[in-house]
């Protein structure tokens, strides 16, 4: 547990780092005293002699209603008292107000996508600036994942087709190595679904930010598509041995500038993406060795901007082919 | 056959499917420790590749099904079949043939949801949550998952059989003079638990079942597949119809071990049990209502809105009250008290201790705010085990030592029964109190990479599992040893009050078994008068019954149902044959055959009137003019209406967040046969209604005509009904429910599922046309003719929601 001096800690650790405490504090006296209370009871009345059981013949009714009004007053204002403070941290989670750098994180088995403001895409780790609001719009392509920052205190869940945000603001510079975890089991590769954490300060984020190849993503604004979009194309389980299965979907249209990414989830046998006719002009690097007899390093990423018709198969496998349509 | 083998397969006899759901859920217990032990030896060390991920999540998620739904909850049925029909003076349970159909039908789900280790592709692997789309066939291949979602289907029909039965047995079979006010503890808690069942289970059923079309017939329900990914709208859904049945499964789980606690605490304090009626009144009036209004906690950071948020938030804290309430109580009874701390009052004792530190945790978890780093970390891991293992396990654990001596005649083995306690209770915290300190470890990851504090204590971890574990060995140790070698015990050895400890209603032989297979019956049927003595109630039944109590016919059905769903799982995922999909045409209907040979044997068994019970006098308040039937067919409906709720909200929502624009009305849907097929219904549903009336009039043969009529009518309607599926499916553009599309998913789903309806009302009426050309009615006793319109009532009005929904807007 990565723990910062308050006076540095970023704000939403203050926020919920405070909060636990009255949780923790309130909770663990609670739960001492009731404890306390029943063990004197017990070790207090011991019966004398354990062989006789003793005789009880009056009935159990309604009880003291005034035990329960205590009760009930105790208790409630205990549990009022930290239910306050909650609403009053809601803004933990509430959208800040301004206007902060907004990334656009994508879930998908398993790995998590960055695409920042200008188009350029990033997975494996995320780069942010030093004390500047980030917020975060997160989503995801396939199943559930649960996106969530250790270092920031920061989660949300990633749904397929719900996009929701979470805020942060990073007070300490440095790489946090795994600080980026999935918090939902989405498939085999739940536990190594992590990135890293990377904050610098504003002068080299903005040295970095600025000498990024500007992507030609923003183009497909025409066409209704969100920057950056990622599509994906799975190459799903079982495929080496089932004839009926294919590449899904074994045809997209996207626009240009779309990144396209492979995923193998097929763990049977070997695959390669092998390109058989693309536009004139066009490049894509050929994937000679998706070899992924291991589950792991089993996602292929490029990006295409030239507009036409690209079709491509797998060598081992005459029954899968597909097409990526530019348009 | 063995007598032996034919008595255990064929027994009705409420104590006999007690054993047999007693002596199921700890085998299924076992399957569930060994899979958590597996997980815990992986989790030991960082990197470790003792179980690789494939197996880690098909570990994780068939522990927490099968620990939840198939060893913590029918232990709790273990003694409400057991112990509740003898608190309450009852002679057996209400429909003892539905109870071992219930019984059978849970066992083979069972193995039917857990067969998928020994299949290509291996078992469930999605949590046990199953969130969509995770669990479609797309991220989920192969016939294991499909099968556990069989296997839970199965489990929920089990658990609906078995909630009417308990719920008709409270309210019918009580002993005269065993009013409401006067009822056990442990009854009244199951009578709770029953009620949270009903009406939990049926959304986890609508859930499953179209999760189930999914993946076998190919709609899209859940994940619709859009251009790089899967539509909105599936993964929501499936949280909401889930944790509306999973919370209030929290209590179902925890209740009958309350209920335990209470039976246990006053007998061994040698007091009254504080504010009983309080106790009560909380949790019947605050804790079931409100645990279907809480689900949405689980959801915190789904990307609801902030209202909605705190709304949860509030409504969870609120059913806290209660819960101190009644954890207060406990404590008070300990007052002024003389305790004789045995083991049953050990484990009591303990449930509380545990169930304080698990439940101020999850006060913790209704924090909104806090929830975003809690969640699907090791801190709610921690948490739930504290209130599912430390809380319901302990208080059952007590309950199974208080009840042995009634069960086998005979006294366990104290010191070794002590030690299970110490052991247990030692091991269970240095298992789980680690995990609160892991609130930055994700839950059902495989492995970890080297960090500090993770490496220790999830290694100390893993040493107090196997300190758990192994404890649990000396229950087992002793439960054999009980049986073999006890000590004999007195009737009443803690001098309890119960009625459940009258002597005569002991059900211990001389042989020492667990249950005598005779004479358990007539000694029930003969108890009455020495029980109402004893405890201040007046009556007493007529002599014992005397009937064969024995039916082939409940295992029979529940293994037909498992084949025809082994076959249903190779239609879309065979096992690798080239035959898979003929294969599984085969068995789905080699399976139907078998039924159809049950259901026929059943319902001749009721012709020449077998198992026709007396009812006898019993406390039946405030039910007095509905026939038991009756009140069974009432229950039955209301849950079925949660399942048709559950499935016409799931398309109303899928519909209001379709991607794409829904046809406009009339476009597919032809109108006029709709309107044609709802005329014949509702001409149906009259022609019903007046073989009622004839059946009042004891006119046999008005009856049989109008029966007829209705028959012919709801032929008609399915014939039609065919015919426009036939135009779809053949239709130029196709209209398939494997289309791919919503519209065509949420159509075929919702308009089979009244289909299927529709058809078992078609069956119905051929065995009450059979019944009623044998003078079945004559006597005046026309239940299954009431329940008969009720049923049919009930699909009609189904279908005046689904026509205006699906053919008209």
């Amino acid at each position: 547990m990565l723990q910062l001096p308050v006076d540095v800690a970023p704000p939403t650790v203050v926020i919920w780092t405070s909060l636990f405490r009255y949780y923790l504090f309130l909770g663990t006296a609670a739960a001492i005293i009731v404890t306390a209370w029943m063990m004197y009871y017990i070790f207090s009345n011991r019966a004398k002699n354990v062989k006789e059981a003793p005789k009880f013949h009056e009935e159990s009714g309604w009880g003291n209603w005034k035990t329960v009004l205590y009760t009930l007053m105790v208790t409630g204002t205990v549990l009022g008292f930290v239910e306050y403070e909650t609403f009053a941290s809601a803004n933990l989670i509430t959208t800040p107000s301004g206007d902060p750098m907004t990334i656009s994180v994508t879930g998908i088995q398993w790995a998590w996508i960055f695409t920042y403001p200008n188009g350029h895409v990033a997975h494996g780790n995320l780069t942010v600036p030093q004390n500047e609001i980030i917020q975060l719009n997160i989503t995801s392509v396939d199943v559930d994942h649960s996106f969530s920052i250790q270092t920031m205190d920061v989660a949300k869940d990633a749904l397929p087709g719900v996009y929701s945000t979470v805020w942060f603001n990073a007070t300490n510079t440095g790489v946090f190595v795994n600080a980026i975890r999935c918090k939902e089991l989405c498939g085999i590769g739940h536990a190594t679904m992590v990135a890293n954490l990377t904050v610098v300060s504003q002068a080299s984020f903005n040295k970095w930010y600025s000498a990024l190849p500007v992507q030609s993503s923003t183009q497909s604004s025409s066409t209704g598509a969100p920057t950056g979009q990622v599509v994906t194309i799975t190459i799903p389980s079982g495929i080496g041995d089932t004839k009926t299965l294919n590449f899904s979907p074994d045809s997209v249209s996207v626009a240009p500038g779309t990144t396209i990414m492979f995923v193998n989830q097929d763990t049977g046998s070997i695959h390669d993406i092998d390109f058989t006719s693309m536009p004139p002009g066009a490049t894509v690097a050929n994937n000679p060795s998706t070899n992924t007899n291991t589950w792991s390093g089993n996602s292929f990423t490029f990006t295409l901007t030239t507009p036409g018709t690209y079709s491509y198969k797998c060598d081992y496998h005459g029954w899968m082919t597909g097409t990526i349509t530019v348009t | 056959m063995d007598p032996w083998i034919k008595r255990w397969l064929y027994t009705t006899n409420h104590k006999d499917i007690g054993t047999l759901y007693f002596v199921s859920a700890l085998y299924f217990g076992f399957i569930g420790a060994l899979l958590a032990i597996l997980m815990r030896v992986q989790l030991s060390v960082p990197n470790n590749s003792f179980l690789g991920p494939t197996a880690y999540d098909q570990a994780v998620t068939m522990h927490g099904l099968i620990m939840i739904l198939w060893f913590l909850s029918p232990l709790a049925i273990a003694f409400a079949n057991y112990i509740m029909p003898l608190q309450i003076g009852a002679k057996d349970m209400a429909l003892p043939r539905l109870n071992a159909f219930g019984y059978w039908i849970f066992v083979m789900g069972g193995i039917v949801a857990s067969i998928g280790f020994f299949l290509p592709g291996g078992a469930a692997n999605g949590g046990w949550t199953t969130y969509a789309p995770l669990s479609s066939t797309n991220y989920s291949p192969g016939p294991g998952p499909t099968l556990a979602f069989l296997g839970l289907i199965m489990l929920t029909v089990s658990i609906t059989m078995g909630s009417v039965n308990i719920l008709l047995t409270i309210a019918y079979m009580r002993a005269p003079g065993m009013t409401w006010r006067k009822m056990p503890m442990f009854t009244w808690f199951i009578l709770f638990t029953i009620l949270q069942m009903l009406f939990s289970f049926p959304s986890l059923l609508a859930g499953l079942l179209m999760l189930v079309s999914d993946r076998v017939l190919n709609t899209v329900i859940f994940s619709l597949p859009v251009s790089g990914g899967v539509a909105a709208g599936g993964a929501v859904l499936w949280d909401d119809v889930f944790w509306f049945f999973g919370h209030p499964e929290v209590y179902v789980v925890l209740l009958p071990a309350f209920g335990m606690v209470t039976e246990i605490i006053p007998v061994f304090s040698g007091r009254p049990l504080a504010e009983r009626n309080i106790i009560l009144a909380v949790t019947g009036a605050v804790v079931v209502p409100l645990s279907y209004l809480v689900w949405e906690h689980h959801m915190f950071i789904t990307g609801v809105t902030l209202s909605e948020d705190e709304a949860f938030s509030v409504a969870t804290l609120l059913i806290s009250l209660p819960f101190d309430i009644i954890i207060l109580a406990f404590v008070k009874s300990l007052a002024k008290s003389s305790i004789r701390l045995t083991v049953p009052m050990a484990f009591a004792i303990g449930s509380i201790v545990l169930f304080i530190i698990g439940g101020i945790t999850g006060v913790f978890l209704s924090s909104f705010v806090l929830d975003v780093v809690f969640r699907g970390t090791y801190f709610v891991v921690a948490h739930f085990h504290y209130v599912m293992v430390g809380a319901a396990i302990f208080g059952l654990f007590g309950g199974i030592y208080y009840y042995l001596p009634k069960m086998t005649g005979r006294l366990y083995h104290e010191n070794m029964a002590r030690a299970h306690f110490i052991i247990s209770f030692i091991g269970f915290n240095v298992l789980y109190f680690p995990m609160f300190f892991l609130i930055d470890m994700p839950r059902r990851v495989y492995t970890y990479t080297s960090i500090p504090l993770w490496n220790e204590l999830n290694a100390i971890a893993t040493v107090g599992a196997f300190i758990f574990a192994l404890a649990q060995i000396l229950l087992v140790w002793n439960l054999v040893y009980t049986i073999r070698k006890g000590r004999i015990s007195p009737p009443n050895p803690w001098g309890a009050t119960g009625l459940e400890w009258v002597p005569s209603i002991m059900g211990a032989s001389s042989e020492g078994g667990m249950v005598s297979s005779t004479g358990i019956v007539e000694a029930h049927g003969g108890d009455a008068h020495s029980a109402s003595d004893a405890h201040g109630v007046e009556g007493g039944h007529e002599g014992g019954m005397h009937e064969e109590h024995m039916s082939a016919r409940p295992v029979q059905l529940a293994l037909g149902i498992t084949v025809s769903f082994f076959g249903l799982s190779f239609f879309t995922h065979g096992i690798g044959g080239a035959y898979d999909w003929q294969a599984g045409l085969c068995l789905l209907l080699a399976g139907f055959v078998l039924d159809g040979y049950a259901l026929w044997g059943w319902a001749s068994d009721d012709l020449k009137g077998k198992f026709k019970f007396n009812e006898g006098v019993t406390e039946r308040w405030p039910f007095t003019n509905i026939s038991k039937m009756r009140l069974g067919m009432y229950i039955f409906l209301a849950s079925d209406i949660i399942v048709f709720g559950a499935v016409l909200a799931s398309y109303l929502y899928l519909r209001f967040n379709s991607p794409v624009p829904w046809p406009i009305p009339g476009s597919i849907h032809d109108v006029t046969l709709g309107l044609i097929l709802t005329i014949i219904l509702i001409t149906s549903g009259l022609t019903a209604v007046l073989a009622l009336f004839s059946a009042r009039a004891g006119n046999t043969s008005r009856l049989i005509q109008y029966l007829v009529a209705t028959l012919v009518l709801a032929s008609s309607f399915m014939i039609i009904k065919a015919g426009e599926w036939y135009g779809y499916i053949t239709g130029s553009p196709s209209f398939a429910p494997w289309g791919g599309t919503l519209p065509e998913s949420t159509y075929f789903f919702t308009i089979g599922l009244h289909g299927a309806h529709v058809t078992a009302g078609i069956v119905i009426m051929g065995y009450l046309i059979q019944k009623a050309r044998k003078g079945g009615f004559k006597d005046g006793n026309i239940t299954g003719v009431e329940n008969f319109a009720l049923y049919w009532a009930f699909v009609d009005i189904v279908w005046m929601f689904v026509f205006p929904l699906f053919y008209l807007v």
